[in-house]
């Protein structure tokens, strides 16, 4: 079972996760903080000079000593690089790092360039653990809605960042490839450029993605599209954030061969995602037979409407 | 009684020459223990550098290469880096225990401490400066090790044997 699933069910808490990639001397402090705290808990964050801050659900935060110094941030690094900064460059010039459970933490400080175009961290000055949350479920709420037969159709799920885009594209996937909601299980691909998907920490998902799934972590979408149509076989291609024209190309090349494409893209509305140029040409190709609006209000993962390939309002929900 | 004493004055002289000879081979393993240290600095420099294996893997795989205590330092920092500790803290501690069976002398172990301190915090290009830094100043310590053995060796062996010539004719 991934591990933030097993935080999920309470096996495990996030704290458990967590703490072995914290400085001892903020650890301790952790240590003590009421168990009920970290249910709520969604960041905690470190800054040189500051006291730690809990961040809670809704932005509320929790003051908390001690000061966080330097020494303790790199103390942290250390920890998170298993004592080898070197074997993490590339994930570090992302500026964040993956940890079993999913969680993500980013990365603030100075960073330099050292001649090779990639850039690298040189002094840190603030943390943020995100604390990952396996959400299951949102799904089923628009299953039916999406589908037709046995499977998902090809979806683009659309919103404003923080809306759950990237939540309810994989509780999708999970559902394809187990089998849930009425379908069948399919033999998923999941190109995770920025590993926020599955969270995977050294190739293996922190996240349930489902039994079929095969994830390809910190891979470029166009690549790893490509790559997933010639050697994984996939009957369902997701992939998180679509962009540029490259994108929309790797997308078609997939449509073409036969496969199910699920994504995601930034957009307040419809209307200014069909104005984007490469998106428009896929709904012009037909390639997404789906647009599901997502909004944040009342709640991330709120569905605000569903539509079909010729604009057609299936349902307007959440409102 | 001659005999006697003239048996007890041999077994005086090749004990003096024992005690000259344990003084000398303690020379000798200071040298082979450097080279030890060279050839695991040698294997991380390589795992660190060139394919960047984080370094409780690299410690580990170098531990089944290396010899002696060089390899129990190798696999029990290996082990203690499955901890919660810090990379410099570990090391000391590691360098510490092996202390009381070690030959090396403090010159010797001062690169070794300071390589500690300086390894995991930096890219793959600084790495190989700090192991090249090590391996010189080790090297250093080596070709002095070297020659004190040739020469202590012979020195403590002949000082050993005289000793023990020069009691035994006090008791004849």
């Amino acid at each position: 079972m991934p591990a933030a699933a097993r935080a999920e069910q309470g096996t495990e808490t996030p704290w458990a996760q967590i703490r072995p990639y914290v400085a001892e001397r903020l650890a301790l402090a952790l240590d003590r903080l009421e168990p009920s705290l970290w249910q709520d808990a969604r960041e905690v964050r470190l800054r040189a000079g500051r006291e730690i801050r809990l961040v809670g659900a809704g932005g509320r935060d929790r003051v908390l000593g001690p000061t966080v110094t330097a020494q303790d941030l790199e103390h942290c690094l250390e920890h998170l690089t298993g004592h080898s900064r070197y074997a993490w460059e590339e994930q570090l010039a992302q500026g964040f790092l993956t940890i079993p459970g999913g969680h993500r933490v980013g990365i603030a400080g100075s960073w330099s360039a050292p001649g090779n175009g990639s850039r690298a961290v040189r002094h840190v000055g603030g943390l943020n653990y995100r604390i990952a949350r396996a959400v299951t479920g949102p799904a089923a709420s628009i299953a039916r809605r999406i589908s037709l037969g046995e499977g998902p159709l090809p979806t683009i799920l659309v919103g404003p960042p923080g809306c759950g885009k990237t939540t309810l594209l994989r509780d999708i996937v999970r559902a394809a490839s187990d089998g849930l909601y009425g379908w069948r299980g399919h033999q998923v691909s999941l190109v995770d450029e920025r590993s926020e998907i599955a969270a995977s920490h050294l190739g293996i998902p922190g996240h349930d993605v489902g039994a079929r799934t095969d994830v390809l972590d910190g891979m470029p979408k166009t690549v790893g599209m490509r790559m997933a149509l010639r050697a994984l076989g996939p009957e369902l291609l997701a992939t998180d954030e679509l962009g540029g024209e490259d994108d929309a190309e790797a997308v078609l090349d997939c449509a073409y061969a036969g496969v199910t494409v699920l994504a995601t893209a930034h957009a307040a509305s419809l209307e200014e995602l069909h104005h984007r140029p490469s998106i428009a040409r896929l709904m012009g190709e037909g390639v997404f037979r789906r647009e599901v609006l997502l909004g944040g209000q009342p709640r991330p993962g709120t569905v605000l409407r569903v539509t079909d390939e010729s604009g057609r309002v299936l349902e307007a929900l959440g409102r | 009684m001659i005999a006697l004493r003239i048996a007890l004055s041999l077994v005086i002289a090749l004990a003096g020459y024992q005690i000259g000879s344990l003084v000398a081979d303690r020379q000798r393993r200071r040298v082979l223990e450097i080279d030890a240290w060279q050839a695991l600095l040698h294997v991380l420099a390589s795992d660190v550098s060139y394919t960047a294996l984080p370094l409780g893997q690299a410690l580990d795989s170098a531990s089944r290469q290396a010899k002696g205590l060089v390899q129990e330092f190798s696999a029990g920092l290996a082990r203690r880096l499955e901890g919660h500790v810090l990379l410099s803290d570990a090391w000391q501690a590691e360098l510490e225990r092996l202390r009381p069976r070690s030959c090396l002398t403090p010159d010797d172990v001062a690169p070794l401490l300071e390589l500690g301190e300086q390894l995991g915090r930096f890219g793959r290009d600084e790495h190989r400066g700090f192991f090249l830094r090590c391996q010189e100043r080790i090297g250093i310590q080596r070709r002095a090790a070297a020659d004190e053995s040739v020469r202590g060796g012979r020195m403590w062996r002949t000082l050993g044997a005289v000793a023990g010539v020069a009691l035994a004719l006090v008791l004849l």
